[in-house]
């Protein structure tokens, strides 16, 4: 995947810190769940899941939160930057089954494009985003234009109160196909139910990504017989795969390879 | 059919991990060590490095840029790698040393937590000062001898294509007492960023690997095997069993693998099947049949 320019049509904060940018970039057709590494000149190229992809536009949701973000966030309408992918492997998004998507935070990225991109093939999803507290008029707009959305808030600000996984459980049941994305133990608390209901379960999960291709292994993910690479294994890894890797929600490499605690969550949240 | 004896390792197939290429845990080292004859981890030091800040990978239409420059957790952590992968998997881990951090210290080290060899790195084009290390034949001719005097399992010399004469260098090595050469590390090359017009990498300079450098391995195997009687890794740009088989060929042992790794994680299945086609239709019994062949004349 070469990389390529994309040009920013619209960088929108959408709630506070968290930005809705429109590139337009050429791209080959992405799957739900995969990613780019987006780099404005001079910076750094990180990883972004694709929140919409039509018609040579590509739809990221950023949070701000250093500098290379911060920077992505203030761009100005006909500022360029460069774009490699679609990176990764996506959701199963075309399951069949009653799907439920459900959001941690800016988690809510990739499943934005999940739910349209199921959507546009007839495929019905209902989606829960959850948030620690009140979020901007405009991202719960965005929300809602996707059809059957329910916002939870954790101090119950807006919406539903409680974490997004109470709010969702009452959905899953043993035919529902649960796409999830956000920290890790929500992730855990997802997969943990899905498991214990017998309902199928893919999320989405996070590493320190550096080359993106597969080749360097900064991303490793490992259990006692498995070893993932995030960046082309995944990103989205299903529950059966999820339960045998120990790491999960605990453990993740740092930059130098070393093995290290996932202090308290995503190691990029 | 695809056994071969590499300085007292015996691959099958000949085919061999890169360094540098997910050499980071044993446990991902095992899993790709399913179809290759042995791996090599990526080059480690004494001390502890994190490589540069991202972007560290360029892909082009003809290869791969990368500057990663080097990250490592340093021997004191790795020799536990080591100790794991030794318990996951039979085949052989040749470790690599960076040649300019206390390469007798984290060769020893590695010996003892179960290296079945050492590969030198004295030649990555971007870090490390390894560019300029590689360069200086008395310097490399002492690491040489002072690992040789230490170490009782095999030693490697990985060379850079990016020096006046890979050949005389490689023999210089084999008089040292190495016991074998990997050639080559990636080209040296600057990528310039036409957004910020600036180099694209922080170290400026980075290397070049896969297809496009493919020819140039090959010249420089040719060139080493005219000059030294110690089996040669041949690494740099192969993609295929093609591209394997003419490394071979030129007078390699056994054929490295890295950026290809880019297309499919078990990519070594493949052109261990296709060499072993080739083989059977050319009517090679063995892989040292056809090792240098190309300079019988
Ligand atoms: C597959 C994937 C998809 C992602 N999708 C989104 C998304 O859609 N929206 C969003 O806002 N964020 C997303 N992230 C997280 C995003 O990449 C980081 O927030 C971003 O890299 C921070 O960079 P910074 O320079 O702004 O902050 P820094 O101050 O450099 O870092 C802040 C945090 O981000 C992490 N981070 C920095 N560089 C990387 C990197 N190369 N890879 C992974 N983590 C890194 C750091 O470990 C730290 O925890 C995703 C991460 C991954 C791995
Ligand atoms: C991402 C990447 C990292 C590398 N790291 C190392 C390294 O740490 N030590 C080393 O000796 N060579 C390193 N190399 C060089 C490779 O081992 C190999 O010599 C080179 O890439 C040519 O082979 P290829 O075309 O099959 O990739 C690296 C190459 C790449 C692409
Ligand atoms: S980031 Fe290099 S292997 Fe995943």
């Amino acid at each position: 995947m070469l990389k390529k320019v994309g040009r920013v049509e619209e960088a929108t904060e959408v709630s506070s810190g968290i930005y809705l940018l429109r590139i337009s970039c050429p791209l080959k057709e992405p799957y739900p769940g995969q990613f780019v590494m987006a780099q404005p000149p001079g910076l750094e190229e990180i990883p972004l899941s694709i929140a919409g992809y039509s018609g040579g536009e590509l739809k990221l949701i950023v949070a701000a939160v250093g500098e290379t973000t911060r920077a992505l966030c203030r761009m100005d309408v006909g500022d360029r930057l460069w774009v490699r992918g679609p990176l990764g492997r996506g959701f199963s998004y075309m399951s069949r089954k009653t799907a439920v998507a459900v959001a941690g935070g800016v988690g809510i990225a990739p499943l934005i494009y999940l739910v349209d991109a199921r959507k546009r093939e007839g495929l019905k999803t209902k989606l829960v985003a959850g948030f620690k507290s009140r979020v901007g008029g405009k991202l719960i707009q965005l929300l809602e234009d996707l059809g059957d959305v329910v916002i939870a808030t954790e101090d119950g600000s807006i919406g539903a109160k409680g974490d997004a996984v109470s709010v969702a459980s009452s959905m899953i049941t043993r035919s529902s196909m649960v796409f999830a994305c956000g920290p890790e133990p929500m992730l855990r608390k997802v997969v943990d139910l899905c498991m214990s209901v017998g309902a199928a379960v893919e999320c989405s999960l996070e590493r320190y990504i550096k080359c993106g291709v597969g080749i360097c292994g900064a991303c490793l993910i490992e259990g006692e017989e498995v070893s993932m690479r995030v960046c082309a294994d995944g990103p989205v890894f299903d529950g059966e795969t999820i339960v045998k890797l120990s790491d999960f929600d605990k453990l993740a490499l740092d930059r130098s390879g070393c093995k290290v605690p996932l202090h308290g969550g995503c190691p990029s949240r | 059919m695809l056994k071969v004896d590499v300085a007292g390792l015996e691959l099958s197939p000949p085919l061999v991990l890169a360094s540098g290429i997910l050499g980071v845990t044993a446990k991902i080292m095992a899993r790709v060590s399913e179809h290759l004859g042995a791996i090599t981890t990526k080059s480690v030091g004494a001390r502890r490095r994190e490589g540069y800040p991202n972007p560290v990978v360029c892909p082009l239409p003809y290869g791969l840029l990368n500057a990663m420059g080097l990250p490592n957790p340093g021997i004191d952590y790795f020799e536990e790698v080591i100790r794991e992968f030794k318990k996951l998997s039979k085949k052989p881990i040749i470790v690599s040393v960076i040649g300019s951090d206390s390469p007798e210290y984290v060769s020893s080290r590695a010996e003892e937590a179960g290296a079945d060899a050492i590969e030198l790195n004295v030649s990555c084009p971007h870090a490390g000062g390894l560019l300029e290390l590689g360069m200086d034949i008395e310097q490399v001719r002492r690491i040489v001898r002072d690992l040789k005097s230490i170490l009782s399992i095999p030693l490697f010399v990985k060379l850079s294509p990016n020096i006046q004469d890979i050949g005389k260098l490689a023999e210089t090595c084999e008089k040292a007492g190495a016991d074998g050469i990997t050639a080559i590390n990636t080209v040296r090359a600057v990528k310039i960023d036409l957004l910020s017009k600036k180099p694209l990498f922080k170290s400026i300079y980075c290397g070049l690997s896969g297809a496009a450098i493919h020819p140039i391995a090959v010249r420089c195997v040719y060139e080493i095997y005219e000059k030294v009687s110690i089996p040669i890794i041949g690494v740099g740009g192969v993609v295929n069993w093609e591209s394997a088989v003419e490394l071979i060929l030129a007078g390699a042992s056994a054929v490295g693998i890295g950026t290809a790794l880019t297309q499919d994680i078990a990519i070594a299945k493949e052109i261990a099947s296709g060499i072993l086609e080739y083989m059977r239709s050319e009517g090679f019994k063995s892989v040292s049949e056809m090792i240098g062949l190309a300079h019988k004349r």
